[in-house]
């Protein structure tokens, strides 16, 4: 394979590259230092991208620019020692999290998390190697919700993802399951419960209780 | 296109569309004003994208032609001596005047041409790719590209 190109680095982030195509980008960016390098600048470039805040919007419950506020907070709780809440995790390489902003107050989430209606969940993952990662609400009625749709992700800890959400007046359980798989893949049709080979996948319950 | 819908597209593929601009500006803070230039223009010319091309080939062209518009207006046109034009990046003596020559050919031609002329000769993407960031054969961009040539000979000679 010749060198690829930066247009093909942008496609592959994107998610636009067929399977075999990453499978061949992969390979040769493993043995090609230019390539290798060109790959890993636009991943470091992309883990680094921070936009500034824009105007806040909704879509469902989903919403795809977190408040300033609730950016700035979370800036200070990632930055707290979390060895307690990460010992109770299970052992894996790609965890999904979450932060809950409570009127000012912002704390990080529990594996079995209280939440009231009007509060923001901040999605974080942890991963030792790039994926793509969805995240998928599954309620008590079994209503199937989309909060990140299959986006790229550098290995970080507790990296914040590209959605927060604001809860309904829904009161229940829910189950918020992250899917992370080496290739992309489509989250509205993905089955978190039997995800394809490759994948693997990590999550959390909520339970909604009035104010 | 909602601002919602734009909003994510920025957060999702900004930093696509920076990295090409640092590329070709070799500057930051110009490449963050290009990066607001091509989700504006996007906002307001929702149409032009629609989906036919992939958002990763959208934006890559969007961001080069951008660029060099940014390029021509007159202000950075010290930078064009740092792109690797088809007489820069093949000279390997005497480097002032062959640049001097290749930003001129480089302001000389449309818009169109420029692009093509970076395409070609700074990314050096295949003729597929510029078919499908041009949206047009791979033919039509032999073509296209024999023409180019040709003009550069002339602005050259």
């Amino acid at each position: 394979m010749t060198h690829f190109s930066e247009l093909t680095i942008d496609k592959y982030l994107a998610g636009d590259l067929g399977r075999e195509a990453i499978t061949s980008l992969r390979a040769h960016a493993a043995e090609c230092a230019r390539c290798g390098d060109a790959l890993e600048d636009a991943i470091a470039v992309k883990a680094a991208f921070v936009p500034p805040a824009l105007p806040l919007w909704r879509r469902a419950r989903v919403l795809y620019a977190a408040p300033v506020a609730l950016a700035a907070a979370l800036a200070l709780v990632v930055a707290w020692p979390r060895a307690h809440a990460d010992a109770t995790r299970a052992k894996g390489t790609a965890i999904v999290g979450c932060y809950v902003a409570h009127g000012d107050a912002v704390r990080r989430g529990a594996l079995h998390e209280t939440v009231m209606p009007g509060d923001r969940i901040e999605l974080v993952t942890s991963t030792t190697e790039p994926v793509w990662f969805a995240a998928i609400s599954s309620d008590g009625a079994g209503v199937r919700s989309v909060y990140v749709p299959a986006t790229f992700v550098a290995p970080a800890h507790d990296r914040i993802a590209p959605a927060a959400v604001e809860l309904d007046a829904t009161l229940g359980h829910e189950v918020v399951t992250g899917v992370f798989c080496a290739l992309p893949f489509d989250a509205f049709t993905v089955d978190t419960a039997h995800p394809p080979a490759g994948c693997t996948t990590d999550h959390f319950e909520l339970t909604k209780v009035a104010r | 296109m909602t601002a919602g819908e734009l909003d994510k597209l920025y957060r999702e593929h900004g930093h696509a569309v920076l990295r090409r601009a640092r590329r070709l500006l070799r500057d930051d803070e110009d490449a963050r004003d290009v990066v607001q230039d091509v989700y504006l223009e996007l906002l307001r010319n929702a149409d032009r994208f629609e989906g036919r091309s992939g958002i990763a080939t959208y934006l890559y062209a969007a961001a080069t032609h951008a660029c060099l518009n940014r390029l021509r207006d007159g202000k950075n046109r010290r930078r064009l001596l740092e792109i690797r034009t088809a007489a820069g990046a093949r000279s390997t003596s005497a480097q002032a005047e062959p640049q001097t020559l290749a930003t001129q050919i480089l302001q000389a031609l449309d818009a169109d041409d420029a692009a093509l002329a970076v395409y070609l000769y700074c990314d050096e993407l295949t003729h597929d790719e510029i078919a499908e960031l041009f949206g047009c054969s791979r033919r039509h961009v032999g073509d296209l590209a024999m023409r180019l040539r040709r003009r550069i000979m002339e602005r050259a000679a």
